[in-house]
């Protein structure tokens, strides 16, 4: 990155059993069951949210969290980019049965606006009382990372003091049509949750750094090109004091990371997957997730994920010390 | 002023046909392109006014999107003198603007409706024909999928231009596709809104929707050449209310005003609007109240293009932009389609003839539900 340097200014993840803390994560074995976030809705925004779906009070209620926990009031013109790959799938399920299912095909009028694409960015703005920017990006497994990028941008090149990016998605019922539709083997853990990045350009009491976002042609003759290009950035950014984690995306196949292995050193993994489970945006939970707790010194994260036609994105993030 | 983006090229299929080319007829006479009834199966879909593919030429089948994409595109390369070989689109940009794309889910439903319980809404997300589009073209930059309901493909127009504003990269293929489904169709239904498209009309009472595509090639100006060039843009949200936009129109002004900074360029210089103007009583009035907001009571020209190809949702930022650049080239600033009599509340009128076409700096309004508002603007010509 060329401009301003993007600092990290707060976070929050939450996770499948509304676990907002390091201390409430827990180890996922199974399909973790949908927590009621209503509460915690109501507990961060002081309203209701009974008509909004769960995958809006994930992206209301960790928006929300990031933002309280920064502590500072932010311009009513911060840019939200939200991504997810399925949005409101529960209840896009519910409207299309509805539709579909039935004979005279109506739907609820409520149902089908908190199932259009914009609705869930305009409820975490007006909890955030955000008018600026507000942008829902949807690209599969790696939606994130190019709202990351998007993101960074808007405060690297000056067009923004601030930028709120978060990602955020729901499981839904039959399991088997959920990991059909997100094209995932049966023995993984179908996931859900959010997770919530406020950039800014003032190194105050900053949490930490993007660094970089990179995406790689992983096909063909590029099939282990990646590898070496993102090697190179892990080198270019690293200090001697840094340590350098690896939070391996949900795409990211045993042979990918070995492959890392064999050209970063010293590299621990953070399975952060194990806390949320897979997911399109999974890796909103596991990058915000780094900043559950203070940082003895320096660490750099690098997060990887493939897409299933052959493209590799790298984010790369410092958590400060402190 | 900042560096402005070229439109090198541009290619539409609509309910007017195949080609921008037949969508600029339509327009130069004056003449709209919906049916009665929808193509798909729906109670009440008999009376309902649509704007809809040929169902000859685009039959509704899994095809239906990657065959009016590739026709758009095709037609976007050809209208920059590039074809499918160039290497021009390897290292550019993907971004899609599209408001969800349900309609292949309803028909895998409804095939497999007569076996097993059939799987609702068995695909993959928004993002899986990006994706695909990608992987066919060879495309190695950026690839994402922008879905802010109908401001989508004006805001995959907007980042778009961003990116190359910023260097990032420097070319970009930016699609809007809309395939109407009975989903949409039912939503819009239950929330009352549908009727014939009189945009501005003391008459109107609500929306048409169409389907449409359109495929636009954007790169930096870097020779100023540019015949039609992106030169502002600006995105708000109006938290006021989640479909309706507040009426006051202090938004609305508001991006429109951030998008004339952006371009550099002052409310004097606005040579026409094309106007959001769905035909829907309140966004109408809040659309013209916002107008004089910025412009005073001496507003420009405007004009709506709905009334030829509906609105066409996640589609309309690209397809109503190439709608209307092409009717420039072809040396006219269509008349809004459906407008007759003007409403005693508004005391305005929009463009109900066709005027000439001349350089200068133009204004593209899109609005949308979730508070999504969305102002380009656009130079045409030598100024």
């Amino acid at each position: 990155m060329t401009g301003n340097t993007v600092y990290i200014l707060s976070a929050a993840a939450i996770g499948p059993s509304s676990d907002t803390a390091r201390e409430q994560r827990r180890l996922l074995t199974e399909d973790p069951h949908t927590a009621d976030l209503s509460a915690l809705v109501k507990e961060l925004t002081g309203e209701e949210s009974r008509r909004i779906g769960h995958f809006a009070q994930l992206a209301v209620a960790c928006s929300r969290l990031a933002l309280n926990r920064f502590k500072k009031t932010i311009t009513h013109m911060t840019p939200l980019y939200l991504a997810t790959g399925l949005g409101e799938v529960q209840n896009t399920l519910s409207v299309f049965e509805q539709v579909m299912g039935t004979g005279d095909s109506l739907c609820s009028p409520y149902g089908f606006v908190n199932a259009v694409s914009s609705t869930t960015a305009f409820h975490i703005a007006k909890a955030a009382s955000l008018n600026g920017k507000n942008v829902t990006i949807s690209q599969e497994e790696l939606s994130f990372e190019w709202a990351i990028k998007l993101a960074a941008s808007d405060v690297e090149s000056g067009e923004a003091e601030y930028a709120l990016v978060g990602g955020a998605d729901e499981s839904s019922q039959p399991r088997q049509e959920h990991m059909r539709r997100i094209r995932l083997n049966d023995d993984q853990v179908m996931g859900q949750g959010s997770g919530f990045l406020l950039f800014g350009r003032n190194a105050d009491n900053a949490a930490g750094e993007v660094i970089d976002v990179q995406w790689f042609d992983s096909s063909g003759e590029e099939k282990n090109a990646w590898v070496l290009k993102i090697a190179r950035l892990v080198e270019r950014y690293r200090k001697r004091t840094d340590r350098v984690i690896l939070l391996p995306g949900f795409r990211l196949e045993q042979g990918d990371i070995a492959a890392l292995y064999s050209r970063i050193t010293f590299m621990p993994v953070n399975n952060y997957l194990n806390f949320c489970g897979c997911f399109h945006t999974a890796s909103a939970f596991g990058i915000a997730s780094v900043f559950d707790t203070p940082h003895e010194r320096d660490t750099l994260y690098l997060h990887v994920n493939n897409n299933a036609s052959g493209r590799t994105m790298a984010v790369l993030i410092r958590a400060f010390a402190g | 002023m900042r560096k402005a983006i070229k439109i090198k090229g541009m290619g539409v299929v609509s309910s007017c046909g195949t080609g921008a080319s037949a969508l600029v007829e339509r327009m130069r006479a004056g003449q709209g392109s919906c049916r009665s009834g929808a193509s798909f199966p729906v109670s009440f879909g008999a009376g309902i006014r649509l704007n809809q593919f040929d169902p000859d030429k685009y039959p509704r089948n899994d095809a239906l999107a990657d065959a009016v994409i590739s026709a758009s595109i095709d037609e976007a390369l050809g209208d920059a003198g590039l074809d499918r070989n160039s290497s021009w689109l390897s290292d550019a940009a993907l971004i899609v603007g599209a408001s969800g794309m349900l309609y292949d889910a309803e028909i895998i439903y409804n095939r497999e409706k007569s076996g097993t319980k059939p799987a609702p809404v068995a695909v993959r997300g928004p993002g899986r024909e990006t994706t695909a589009i990608a992987a066919r073209l060879g495309i190695k930059g950026p690839v994402m999928t922008v879905t802010t309901a109908c401001t989508s493909s004006a805001n995959a127009l907007m980042l778009a231009a961003g990116m190359i504003r910023r260097k990032e990269v420097t070319k970009a293929l930016v699609i809007g596709i809309e395939v109407l489904s009975a989903f949409t169709l039912s939503g819009f239904y239950s929330l009352m809104l549908l009727s014939r498209c009189r945009p501005f009309d003391a008459t109107r009472r609500g929306i048409q929707l169409g389907e449409a595509c359109a495929a636009m090639l954007l790169e930096a100006d870097d020779e100023m050449d540019g015949n039609v060039t992106l030169c502002g843009w600006a995105n708000s949200c109006d938290t006021h209310n989640v479909i309706s936009t507040n009426v006051d129109g202090v938004f609305i002004a508001k991006v429109m005003e951030d998008a004339l900074s952006s371009a550099g360029i002052t409310a004097k210089e606005i040579a026409c609007v094309k106007a959001h103007g769905t035909g829907s009583a309140d966004n109408d009035a809040t659309e013209v109240m916002a107008m004089r907001l910025l412009f005073g009571n001496d507003l420009p020209p405007y004009t709506g293009l709905k009334g030829y190809i509906g609105h066409t949702l996640g589609a309309g930022g690209a397809v109503e932009t190439t709608a209307f650049f092409k009717a420039l080239s072809a040396g006219f600033i269509p008349a809004t389609l459906g407008f007759k009599d003007v409403d005693p509340a508004l005391r305005s009128a929009p463009l109900f003839a066709p005027i000439e076409a001349k350089p200068g700096y133009y204004m593209a309004n899109f609005f949308g539900f979730g508070g999504n508002n969305t102002s380009l603007v656009f130079r045409y010509g030598k100024v």
